[in-house]
């Protein structure tokens, strides 16, 4: 199983390939069925942001979206859900992606080749967050080293 | 990796919408829509026609759950909703509304799927089936002369009520008949008569 | 006549394009990838991808390829595409408070919470060529990421968000109050008719070209216009984008947006309870354009003294800057004047003729 939480799966597999996560769906297909709760799609979705001068809501524009919501049929006879939302082009990559949540969240068949995966993905973000980090530190501007000036409250 | 099958695939949806727009543009003309026969006609429209921004009235709740949630549409009243789908096998009640739009929105008008159980043009084909009948003749722009539907489980009082909707063209509402597999569409724009059927005619 | 003459053209409008292609391919050996250009023309990509209106760096990167860096082109790639594709949905509500920033700085306080962190910024650089650059090699290039990634020994860690500078002001009263976010106004789906509301105005403004906005602020700062204002903050940093799951409802991060904010701060004037308070005024955009951010924030503020007290110049009448600043717009209809107009202006020239005529009998 893995630590991180399902909120920030889709995150982490994400920090791979598409390829190698419409794979591992694929194999993970090979031992259960699914059938869609939803119609799986493509297209856009507009960002509704909050100015933060005022607090009105505005949009910002839009982003590529992918959905899928599937009802996966494991070995042992349980139905489980599984979906996912992805800033995303393809609705294959969704279907694998709400596979892998499915099989993740449920304890299904292979389900620690998921976590692998995923645990994987989040060191990858981390070594992302790391370089974000280090642009923010190594260009943090020290005011102690200018000579007597008042301090602003 | 398995895509939506049926009337949720792609491919068929192009096919039914084209039928659909050909139907629509020659009113009276019968056109076969079920793509693979799993689905009825009804749903194989709605699946091509609808998506999420628009409103559905389910009136006499013939969709299941699944369905309804691969259509997308949102739920909304008889009188609001921008499509409605209901049993033609049953008059419509005294207080049964539709949207007619508004002169200056005339395309806010409903569109309505009544479903019933036989559509078809020659006469011989209803008379055997030894239900009951109603013989459309629709006139009118997209029709070449009359065109003759005959009709069974349709009950008529439809067509009384459509003639009141569309009394003030551009407002009104479009029709799309459907049986199990075959759809005809009736435009505001079209004169519909009742005629007598060959059934009741004997 | 002149519709003849539009019919012919057909072999030379293939062979235009084919040219066009012919230019981009002629005397390099390596063409363009969509990384290279999102990383390496990191600036362009962005202002096409905020221009464009639409958050695909990929198809970003393609459009400025395919149309050999005209930008105005670029955008209207990405909007023709953008336009082939299903609304599926609206996100929830986001604020900026989560962007995981790689730079923040404020004009109007030295000692901010969290502190200034320039980031990836040109803005103290001396504007002087490094010509080494012109004879760069692959060696040389490949050095540059590897020094800099091996620096990251040791860098303390930061905080990757702060509170908001303004949100100082805000508890002593010197701000007006926040307001309900009530339901922004999509002009992509309805008709613009003014008065317009601010919601309106931003994303107008948000997907406006960098240009047309710039040059409009900036009549605004020059003296067509009296709003003095000082950056309280700018930020850049990738905002997660947050769903909820179809199974669970529960909101997961589906993606993340670069993106850049500006809050100015200017001139303060009575507010609804008579009590001064400092104007403000917003600017946001997709990608890292901070020039955009800020002269968005000025034409808002712009904007709404011109709804306030009528506009006084330019820069504050909503319907002159709104309906101007629109890249594929504009530059539709300059483009479109290269199109034949034989038959116009045949009849401009035989009326002209006409007129002569009148006159010399007269004389």
């Amino acid at each position: 199983m893995t630590q991180i939480p399902r909120s920030t799966w889709i995150r982490a597999l994400t920090a791979h390939p598409p390829s190698i996560v419409i794979c591992l769906a694929a194999e993970l297909s090979q031992n259960l069925r699914y059938s869609h709760k939803s119609l799986p799609q493509d297209g856009l979705s507009m960002l509704k942001m909050q100015d933060s001068v005022f607090g009105e809501a505005y949009y910002l524009g839009e982003f590529p979206i992918s959905s899928a919501w599937i009802e996966l049929h494991f070995p042992d006879g349980r139905k489980m859900d599984g979906a996912a939302l992805v800033m995303s082009d393809s609705t294959e990559l969704a279907i694998a992606l709400a596979i892998c949540d499915g099989v993740l969240a449920h304890e299904g068949p292979r389900s620690g080749d998921v976590a692998t995966l995923v645990d994987e993905g989040m060191r990858i973000r981390e070594e992302e967050d790391k370089v974000r980090n280090a642009m923010l530190a190594k260009t943090q501007v020290n005011f102690a080293a200018l000579s007597s000036e008042e301090v602003d409250e | 990796m398995n895509s939506p099958e049926g009337v949720w695939s792609a491919v068929a949806q192009q096919q039914i919408f084209r039928a659909t727009l050909t139907a629509m543009s020659s009113p009276g003309e019968i056109v076969r829509i079920s793509a693979d026969g799993t689905e009825r006609a009804s749903i194989a429209v709605l699946a091509a026609l609808l998506d999420n921004s628009v409103t559905l009235c389910d009136y006499n709740g013939t969709l299941d759950e699944s369905t309804r949630r691969f259509l997308q549409a949102q739920p909304a009243e008889c009188k609001k909703a921008n499509y409605v789908l209901a049993a033609a096998s049953e008059n419509p009640a005294v207080d049964f509304t539709v949207a007619l739009g508004e002169l200056a929105a005339p395309e806010a008008g409903a569109t309505l799927i009544l479903e019933g159980n036989r559509i078809c043009a020659s006469p011989n084909v209803a008379r055997s089936s030894g239900t009951v009948d109603l013989c459309l003749k629709i006139s009118g722009p997209g029709v070449n002369g009359v065109k003759t539907v005959e009709l069974s489980g349709f009950r008529d009082q439809w067509f009384h009520r459509r003639a009141e909707w569309v009394a003030d063209f551009p407002l009104g509402v479009d029709l799309l008949l459907v049986d199990a597999e075959n759809l005809v569409c009736i435009p505001r724009s079209s004169a519909v008569a009742l005629g007598e059927s060959w059934a009741t005619s004997r | 006549m002149g519709y003849v003459a539009i019919k012919g053209g057909t072999a030379a409008i293939q062979q235009a394009a084919k040219l066009l292609e012919f230019l981009r391919a002629d005397g390099s050996d390596q063409p363009l990838s969509a990384g290279d250009i999102q990383r390496q023309l990191r600036f362009l990509h962005s202002r096409v991808l905020s221009e464009g209106a639409l958050y695909h760096p990929e198809l970003c990167s393609l459009a400025i390829k395919q149309s050999l860096g005209d930008t105005l082109e670029a955008a209207f790639m990405l909007r023709a595409y953008r336009s082939t594709r299903a609304r599926l949905c609206e996100s929830p509500l986001h604020n900026t408070g989560k962007m995981r920033l790689i730079r923040r700085i404020s004009a109007a306080f030295k000692n901010v919470p969290g502190g200034q962190m320039l980031g990836p910024t040109p803005d103290y650089t001396q504007r002087l060529f490094r010509l080494e650059l012109l004879d760069e090699s692959p060696e040389s290039f490949q050095r540059v990421a590897r020094e800099w990634m091996a620096g990251l020994i040791g860098v303390p860690e930061v905080p990757d968000s702060f509170p908001k500078v303004l949100d100082v002001l805000r508890t002593e009263g010197l701000l007006p109050d926040i307001q309900e976010p009530g339901v922004p106004f999509d002009v992509t789906r309805e008709p613009i008719v003014f008065p317009l509301p601010r919601s309106a105005a931003l994303y107008t403004m948000s997907r406006a070209e960098t240009g047309s906005l710039l040059g409009l602020a900036y009549s605004n700062m020059r003296g067509y216009g009296d709003l003095h204002p000082t950056v309280a903050e700018l930020r850049v940093g990738y905002l997660p984008v947050m769903l909820p799951s179809p199974a669970t409802g529960e909101m997961v991060e589906a993606g993340e947006i670069l993106m850049t904010e500006c809050e100015i701060v200017c001139m303060y004037e009575k507010g609804e309870n008579d009590t001064p308070a400092f104007g403000l005024g917003y600017g946001a955009c997709f990608g890292h354009n901070e020039t955009k951010a800020i002269a968005m924030a000025v034409l808002d503020r712009a904007l709404q003294r011109g709804a306030k007290h009528g506009p006084q110049n330019p820069s504050e009448d909503a319907e002159f800057v709104l309906l101007h600043i629109d890249g594929t717009e504009s530059m539709g209809f300059a483009a479109h004047y290269k199109m034949p107009h034989y038959v116009t202006f045949q009849s401009d020239l035989d009326r002209l003729r006409k007129a002569q005529q009148k006159s010399e009998v007269k004389a």
